[in-house]
């Protein structure tokens, strides 16, 4: 590319880290080695195509449950607190934020001076609307209890905010950081049934055009409270459902950017010449549901003879195509902060696992019911492949093949058939741990809470939400990992890892383990990139 | 007068040809189909996760899929899956539609107009859109699947036919019949039949080739057939993802189903040719 | 054929619009599942569901819920959305115009092809000629076209020739040449399939007509076989052919998914199965209508011209 000589002096390092990403090594380094480089540089103007995979039917930050409508939202409004490259968390609208002694209360000081697209000034009363509308019963907010147990929150001043927790809980800060907690103007929230096509926010960009399941064009926001930000003049999302057109589109220039890619299409996406393919360690995985309250995975015999019959990191490198991480049956990647790196992966021991079944007096194996919905497609290669792992041992899976709609009215967390769950990766341990172990906090998927590991497993989790000392919950999360994966309800063979691509022109492009922390106002554009008007 | 009159006939034996390739392409389909029920070189659903996406080798004669599965093996399994769609979705699709359209086209009148409501009603649903209310609705399955694309291809036939019927029945023979009082059922079946079959069998040997790729539609919306059988389409629908990757999973269902389908529309056009030869003669 | 005749056939289908709603309706709320549960995915808890049921009017009776619909119609309100929450009318529009754009285009391009080699076909049929469009022509009908598609895409639309933009639209008000380049590629694969098909049946039905007994008179009398091909052979011979080219319009508009989310064309198609996987009742609903109206009309016309062409078939 002619383009070299016109580039900064730090080419042959960023060269030398391209070569590295496209190898996939140097995963998590990334961010942070490329924000180092960049930063100086950067110039304003542009407009940046990313290109994404399928479903973006709403705007509406507190009704949206699909990745590509966060990835908008994320753009279009602030949150109180955002999540550092590094895990950690900061504020965003918030100033600083600080909790009591038993953090069951904590206090957010609003920045001065923000405002939201309509002109209007940012005030507690927003965040208050905002989050009342959350909690609200009548909203049918999906991720309501995700945000914590929040009790009541309040307007101190017009700078205050004051939050009241039901019982202590660490993570509210983080949690105020996820997709459905962007805060909406108090007039948004009075005017909630626009909101799926209207934006009432303060984020870096204005909406422009919105076209469900098509496109979303934003515009820079000239009064943005963090100046010179965002550098882009335009940010244009497309849907492109087909990876083959997706490819196409990022080596004719179509697009700057592909925002999840494929991992089928990940190698050639990093054979094409001038685009920078990432990879990140993810926590994104799918989970066969088996219930510890019935036969025959009622007995943990059998619950561990087939985990002995898997082969994580064979399974991992199949039904990811080679840009997985192998995982041992309980949720926490190495994505995650207190991710426990001691615990060695399971290795594959069929005899005893043929050993275990016979003791359980399945000496010939048995047949089970699996249905696998058909959105995402990862769940079917998931479920091909821990079929033929368990056949392996006389353990029959027969996979029935079902439309969402259907899978989601009439078996997920039914407790009717075992079936393949999906979730993504959540910027908190306790979020996902809540979710699938606990009767109080989450859906206990695995109907394990009654048996003796499982209540150890609820207690632990209560315990871990209200501790605030960092050494004392990694020692929880480290029990709780061993427990889950030894005893659980679950098999999980692998996490994704989360896949990037841009141009080699697009500098300071956010890669994280959460694909959809995709806020692009650190963005900028190498002088070569194509003028494009949309 | 027919040799005064006779029209400048191509050479006989072309005829032949269609019939005979046709005929040879449509039985090394069943074969293949029968015999993929009885043996494969390997289990069709055998996974080799180390050996993914391979060429062809002495081991896999077409090489391996995403989870190294024998691509031949699962053309072979799969034959049968594929070849009962296509044709029985179009056996249904005509034991539905011939009757209506030899009664709409032969009766006219009220009779005519309502059921032509129903079937422009009907024909009005996307195939997808329709396979889709059924087998959500029932369940998948090959059945299910089986008669959602029949039931589905049903007012195709009942249109295209029903024009042919039209024009039939304008004819002077249809006339002749009945003025000599035979009976409706007669000259439905015994005189207006005989005369359509040609866009009958024409859009029959289509639709075989429609209903063998339907199954890859539906597997498509991940109503097909289940994993980890195969069927021609649904291997084909799971091979075109990796494309970039490697083709020769496409290619070996890619083959079976063109082959199937060429063969089974040249033996479509032979025999149309055949009948309608025999036709000439008898009306002569 | 006067007035009488079109408002007659203009009821006649409403009728079928009327009947088509009906049973789209009923078998989109026998499927398990409404659009609650699709919205809210993981968060569906029993409460939350209540509550959005209740918000989206899903918990009247259906009865209620279909004869509010229907009573909409005349106003030109469609309804809204559940999924999108938007008025369903402007939606569909939209995609009708972009899907309605492509069939016609399409139609024309195949027709225009199809037709002059079928006729050339089955006027020197046996030969080489007739052999070879034969053979290409199943060629178009046995591949399908999610693989047409990738393939065109990666020689046509992509480097080194990268002739053609790989995907999307482009409204025509804002760039002629733009729109045009990006209808291209979907044309070319629909083409490909319509051709066969199309070509298949227009040869069939010469064929059919070429041996007849008022063709062989024409020759009797002397006519040049040119004026016996074009003039009173193809007339005769095409009303297969027109019934065919009706149903393709419909299917076209309808039926056409996978190429619409190939090339990320925004149509009915894809439109429709992600109204019907979503339980998107209005959405569903109107689009089916649309489709169905097409199909009337399309219908209608393919009547009038058999009845043109073979006046003898014009009893009422």
């Amino acid at each position: 590319m002619t383009a070299d000589s016109r580039r900064s002096p730090g080419v042959t390092r960023r060269r030398f880290t391209r070569d590295l990403v496209a190898s996939g090594a140097g995963a998590l380094l990334l961010p942070g080695v490329l924000r180092g480089t960049a930063h100086g540089q950067a110039k304003p103007g542009g407009q940046l195509t990313v290109a994404l995979y399928k479903d973006l039917r709403t705007l509406n930050p507190i009704m949206g449950i699909f990745g590509n409508e966060w990835r908008s939202t994320v753009n279009l409004y602030n949150n109180l607190t955002r999540l550092t490259a590094t895990g950690g968390v900061e504020g965003d609208l918030a100033e600083s934020f600080t909790a009591a002694p038993n953090s069951a209360t904590w206090t957010f000081v609003l920045r001065d001076g923000v405002r939201f697209h309509d002109g209007s000034a940012l005030a507690a009363a927003d965040v208050v609307a905002t989050i009342e509308k959350i909690l609200d019963p009548k909203t049918a907010a999906p991720y309501k209890a995700e945000l914590g147990p929040i009790a009541s929150v309040r307007a101190v001043d017009r700078r205050t905010v004051r939050i009241d927790l039901s019982s202590p809980y660490a993570d509210l800060p983080k949690a105020l950081a996820s997709a459905m907690a962007r805060i909406v103007s108090e007039r948004g929230i009075a005017d909630f049934g626009k909101l799926d096509t209207t934006v009432y926010g303060t984020g870096p960009f204005v909406l422009k055009e919105f076209v469900a399941n098509e496109r979303v064009v934003m515009e820079r926001n000239q009064r943005y409270f963090r100046s010179g930000r965002p550098y882009l003049d335009r940010l244009v999302l497309r849907v492109l459902p087909d990876t083959t057109s997706q490819i196409a589109a990022l080596e004719n220039r179509e697009v700057d950017v592909i925002g999840e890619v494929e991992s089928d299409a990940f190698k050639r996406v990093g054979g094409i010449k001038g685009v920078k393919a990432v990879q990140v360690t993810g926590g994104t995985f799918n989970n066969i549901v088996l219930y510890a309250d019935r036969p025959p995975f009622d007995d943990p015999r059998v619950r561990k003879a087939l985990r002995l019959a898997m082969d994580r990191p064979q399974m991992s490198d199949a039904i990811t195509g080679g840009v997985g991480t192998p995982a041992d049956d309980q949720p926490i990647s190495p994505a995650y902060e207190y991710f426990d790196k001691t615990i060695p992966l399971r290795k594959p021991d069929l005899a005893q696992a043929r050993q275990l079944l016979k003791e359980a007096g399945h000496g010939s194996g048995f047949e089970h019911r699996l249905v696998v919905s058909n959105s995402p497609a990862s769940r079917e290669k998931t479920a091909v492949v821990v079929q033929a792992m368990a056949e392996q041992i006389g353990i029959r899976f027969n996979i029935e093949l079902m439309d969402n709609a259907r899978y989601g009215s009439t078996i997920w967390n039914k407790g009717v058939s075992s079936y393949v769950g999906n979730y993504g990766t959540r910027p908190t341990e306790d979020a996902i741990l809540s979710k699938l172990y606990s009767a109080v906090y989450g859906i206990d998927e695995g109907r394990w809470v009654k048996t003796e590991p499982g209540k150890r497993a609820e207690q632990l989790i209560v315990q871990g939400r209200q501790v605030s000392d960092k050494g004392e919950r990694r020692k929880i999360y480290a029990d709780l990992q061993r427990l889950c994966r030894d005893e659980g309800p679950f098999i999980i063979p692998n996490f994704f890892n989360s896949l990037y691509a841009t141009q080699s022109y697009v500098n300071d492009w956010p890669t994280r383990a959460i694909t959809t922390e995709m806020r692009a106002e650190n963005c900028w554009l190498s002088p070569e990139a194509p003028g494009r008007k949309a | 007068m027919s040799d005064l009159a006779a029209a400048p006939a191509p050479p006989l034996p072309r005829v032949n040809l269609y019939l005979a390739c046709g005929a040879a392409l449509t039985a090394l389909a069943i074969a293949v189909a029968l015999l993929g029920l009885v043996y494969s070189p390997y289990a069709p659903s055998k996974v080799d996760l180390l050996h993914r996406l391979t060429p062809p080798t002495p081991a896999h004669l077409l090489g391996t899929d995403r989870f190294g599965r024998d691509v031949l093996s699962r053309v072979l399994a799969g034959g049968w899956r594929s070849v009962t769609l296509g044709f029985g979705a179009t056996a249904l699709g005509l034991a539905i539609g011939l009757p209506v359209a030899l009664a709409t086209g032969f009766y006219r009148g009220r009779l005519d107009q309502i059921v032509m409501r129903f079937v422009d009603a009907l024909l009005s649903i996307p195939t997808l859109v329709f396979a889709l209310l059924v087998i959500v609705g029932l369940g998948p399955g090959l059945v299910q699947a089986v008669l959602a694309l029949g039931v589905a291809a049903s007012p195709k036939f009942v249109r295209i036919v029903r024009s042919a019927v039209l024009d039939a029945a304008s004819h002077d023979y249809v006339t002749a019949a009945r003025a000599r009082g035979e009976s409706a059922l007669y000259i439905q079946y015994g005189e207006i039949l005989p005369s359509v079959w040609a866009p009958i069998i024409v859009e029959g040997s289509i639709n075989v080739g429609f209903a063998l790729v339907g199954g890859a539609a539906l597997s498509y919306l991940g109503l097909g057939t289940q994993p980890p059988h195969a069927d021609w389409g649904v291997m084909i629908n799971e091979a075109q993802k990796y494309i970039s990757v490697s083709f020769w999973p496409l290619l070996g269902p890619a083959l079976a189903i063109c082959a199937s389908v060429i063969g089974f529309n040249l033996l479509g056009e032979g025999l149309r040719d055949r009948l309608h030869l025999q036709r000439s003669f008898r009306d002569g | 054929m006067g007035a009488a005749f079109l408002a007659r056939r203009a009821l006649y289908g409403l009728i079928s619009l009327l009947i088509l709603s009906a049973i789209i309706f009923a078998c989109t709320h026998l499927l398990p599942g409404d659009a609650a549960v699709t919205i809210l995915g993981e968060g569906a808890t029993p409460e939350a569901l209540a509550a959005l049921r209740a918000r989206l009017g899903l918990d009247r009776s259906v009865a209620v819920q279909y004869v509010d619909w229907l009573v909409g119609i005349p106003r030109g309100a469609f309804g809204t959305s559940t999924t999108l929450n938007q008025p369903a009318g402007p939606i569909i529009a939209e995609r009708f115009s972009h899907s309605l754009a492509l069939a016609l285009i399409t139609t024309v391009v195949a027709g225009a092809l199809a037709i002059p080699l079928g006729v050339a076909a089955a006027a020197r049929r046996g030969s080489r000629l007739d052999v070879s469009i034969l053979t290409a022509s199943y060629v178009g009908i046995s591949i399908p076209d999610f693989v047409v598609a990738p393939i065109l895409i990666i020689l046509l639309a992509s480097p080194p020739l990268s002739l053609l933009p790989s995907s999307g639209y482009e409204p025509m008000a804002r760039s002629f040449a733009g729109w045009l380049a990006h209808i291209v590629l979907p044309v070319i694969v629909l083409a490909f399939l319509l051709i066969a098909h199309l070509l298949r049946q227009t040869r069939s039905g010469m064929l059919e007509v070429l041996s007849s007994d008022y063709i062989r008179t024409a020759r009797l009398k002397g006519l040049r076989e040119r004026v016996v091909l074009w003039r009173h052979a193809v007339r005769n011979g095409l009303s297969t052919t027109v019934a065919v080219l009706a149903l393709d319009i419909g299917y076209l508009m309808g039926s056409i998914v996978i190429v619409e989310e190939i090339f990320a064309y925004p149509g009915l198609g894809r439109l429709m199965v992600y109204s019907v996987a979503n339980r998107d009742i209005p959405l569903v609903q109107g689009t089916a209508l649309v489709i169905g109206a097409v199909y009337v009309a399309a219908n209608l016309l393919a009547d009038l011209a058999q009845a043109a062409l073979n006046p003898r078939v014009a009893r009422p």
